[in-house]
């Protein structure tokens, strides 16, 4: 993993680049050398100070940077930031579509609106991603020091913070602990009291006295104007450290996200994003995949919709039906298995597959007597039909004749056994023939 | 002050992955539900089809047992369309169900007097035989005296039988 934050800081023909690791600040001047060159020569700065592709933070002088305090209570919450940036326009001698703007909300309706002209910055950002060096945070260099001093000083509350920096002077109210103005000052101590006092007599302080913070070094003379024209407290920071050194452990918490700054890395100023040039049509990827999965969710939708739709009309049709053989009572949950109980039924009743043959035996006395020779006298005296057998009890003229009356009945198709025959006394043979059912007599029954 | 880039529509993204995912998994039960009510009514219709033909059909068996009045007057009704005076007896015997299945035969004995013909006995049968509720001659035993030659002097003894669709019930569980 990449060790330290890098802060890159323009300044006039020359860059520095500043390098925060472990708590520590280091900056290197990086000179112009010659046209179209700096930027590589940055990247080789970068890469001996051990930067391996981390994003950097891009810190601003204050000449680059607009700012002025806007009232944004009448403005529509749809669109505020469009709005606020119209009302920013107002202030400026810049078109909106020039500007890149950020805002500090403040209390009571108002805010501060800060901007940098697009067009410069923008071609500075796309020669540093040309040169491999990708832009994370693009901050005003003053406000990164003092939100950081801010931010490292705790509750201890101040109301000015001025900066000082290589005979710039940059003056910062807060208000609640929260930046109200920024101002540019002229360096002369005569000109700082005066703006300190202006500027006390269009807003109140919460005490009598006003306390600054000064970072950066300030001459005795300026301090003494303070302390004696004003009655400021001025404070001074324990340990002395360049306002340019501040800002580079501001950006470092800033890359971290440790800390909010106004920071212009937004719209037009956004880098294409570590997919390079792949990187807007991954945008329109992106946009195209919600369109599809929010056209894919809505046709789901739909789709449940329809099928159940489709059930319902189907157990309204299944039901309509149900009626029509059942006219009455509940419908029950499971329409079906009543039907089938039902069918079941009716099908018993009608005579279903499983239905048992039985057997006739009004046919099987038709066909024995249909069976019987003619022109042979013989007399029946016991005739029993079961579904097993048949047993013919009777009288002939002779034992002979009891035989063909057993070959009559097997050509009948039965299975006949040998008659019993036994002689009476008046020259008559009484005779007992049984006879049992072959299968298709058994089962050829009526039903 | 600006919020952290991506986090908006990377969330929307995993959002309406989600909502897809859900939706979809609704839709494809949704599906199932509307295929299985087709099925149903699918076999709903066929119910209907199969009841109304059986409906066309004649009854060939009881859904339960007849009343005991009911069957005397078949026989009595078939037993004077046949000439038969009278009958002289009528027993209804317990039913019994045929080989463990949905049926029960129900058998009655009939016993008629000692001066009907062969053919007067034959025909009562078969008019009990081809009725709207049939009953089926199960057995029959017809005697007569051996020293008689009218042929018009027979005792006959029938049992006559019915079915009754009557499932057997499922078995309910912890009951002995």
């Amino acid at each position: 993993m990449a060790d330290g934050a890098y802060m890159l800081l323009p300044s006039g023909q020359s860059w520095r680049v500043a390098r925060i690791a472990a708590g520590q600040c280091e900056l290197h001047d990086v000179p112009d050398a010659g046209e179209g060159d700096v930027f590589g020569r940055l990247l080789q700065v970068l890469e001996e100070l051990g930067h391996k592709g981390q994003s950097v933070c891009l810190a601003l002088s204050s000449s680059y940077v607009f700012c002025a305090r806007l009232n944004i209570a009448s403005l529509p919450r749809k669109n505020r930031s469009a709005a606020m940036l119209y009302r920013l326009e107002e202030q400026l001698p810049l078109e909106a579509e020039r500007l890149t703007a950020d805002f500090l909300p403040m209390a009571s309706g108002f805010a501060l609106g800060f901007a940098v002209e697009t067009a410069g910055l923008k071609e500075i950002v796309d020669k540093l991603l040309q040169n491999g060096i990708r832009v994370g945070a693009i901050c005003p260099a003053s406000l990164l020091a003092a939100f950081y001093v801010q931010s490292a000083r705790g509750a201890e509350a101040c109301n000015y913070i001025l900066i000082s920096d290589e005979g710039r002077l940059e003056l910062c109210r807060i208000d609640h602990r929260t930046l109200s103005n920024w101002y540019c000052l002229d360096s002369s101590p005569e000109k700082l009291s005066q703006s300190l006092a202006a500027d006390m007599l269009s807003n109140q302080l919460p005490g009598d006295h006003p306390t600054v913070l000064v970072v950066g070094g300030l001459s005795p003379d300026a301090e003494s104007r303070l302390k004696e024209d004003l009655d400021a407290k001025v404070i001074k920071l324990e340990k002395a450290a360049r306002p340019a050194e501040l800002a580079a452990q501001g950006a470092a918490q800033v890359l971290a996200g440790k800390l909010s700054c106004v920071d212009f890395n937004r719209g037009a100023l956004l880098p294409a994003g570590k997919w390079g040039p792949l990187a807007g049509h991954l945008k329109w990827a992106r946009s195209l995949a919600i369109v599809l999965l929010v056209a894919l969710s809505v046709s789901l939708g739909l789709r449940a919709w329809l099928y159940q739709g489709l059930t319902a009309r189907h157990v309204g049709l299944q039901q309509g039906q149900y009626r029509r053989v059942f006219p009455t009572g509940p419908i029950p949950q499971d329409l079906n298995a009543r039907m089938k109980s039902e069918l079941a039924r009716v099908s018993g009743i009608s005579g279903g597959s499983e239905m048992p043959t039985q057997p006739n035996a009004i046919n099987t006395l038709g066909r024995v007597i249909a069976a019987m020779p003619d022109g042979m006298k013989f007399k029946i005296n016991e005739i029993r039909v079961s579904p097993q057998e048949i047993i013919l009890e009777g009288q002939v003229l002779n034992h002979g004749d009891a035989g063909i009356l057993a070959q009559a009945i097997n050509r009948a198709g039965f299975f006949a056994e040998a008659p019993k025959t036994q002689q009476l006394p008046r020259n008559e043979v009484a005779f007992t023939l049984v006879a049992r059912l072959s299968k298709e007599s058994k089962t050829g029954g009526t039903p | 002050m600006k919020p952290r880039r991506g986090v908006i529509p990377g969330a929307l993204l995993v959002a309406l992955l989600a909502a897809a995912a859900w939706l979809y998994t609704y839709m494809a039960s949704c599906r199932q539900e509307a295929i299985q009510a087709r099925q149903n009514l699918d076999e709903c219709y066929q119910i209907v089809a199969d009841l109304a033909r059986y409906a066309k059909q004649p009854a060939l068996a009881a859904d339960q047992e007849e009343q005991t009045s009911r069957t005397g007057q078949l026989i009595d009704a078939a037993a004077r369309q046949a000439g038969i005076q009278k009958v002289a007896v009528i027993s209804p015997e317990p039913a019994q169900r045929v080989n463990d299945g949905p049926y029960k035969e129900k058998p009655i004995s009939i016993r008629l007097g000692d001066n009907v013909t062969l053919v007067q006995a034959s025909s009562m049968l078969s008019m009990l035989a081809t009725g709207d509720r049939p009953l089926v001659p199960k057995s029959i035993r017809m005697t007569t005296s051996r020293d008689d030659t009218s042929s018009a002097n027979w005792a006959m003894e029938a049992v006559v039988t019915y079915l009754v669709y009557d499932p057997l019930k499922p078995a309910q569980p912890g009951r002995q």
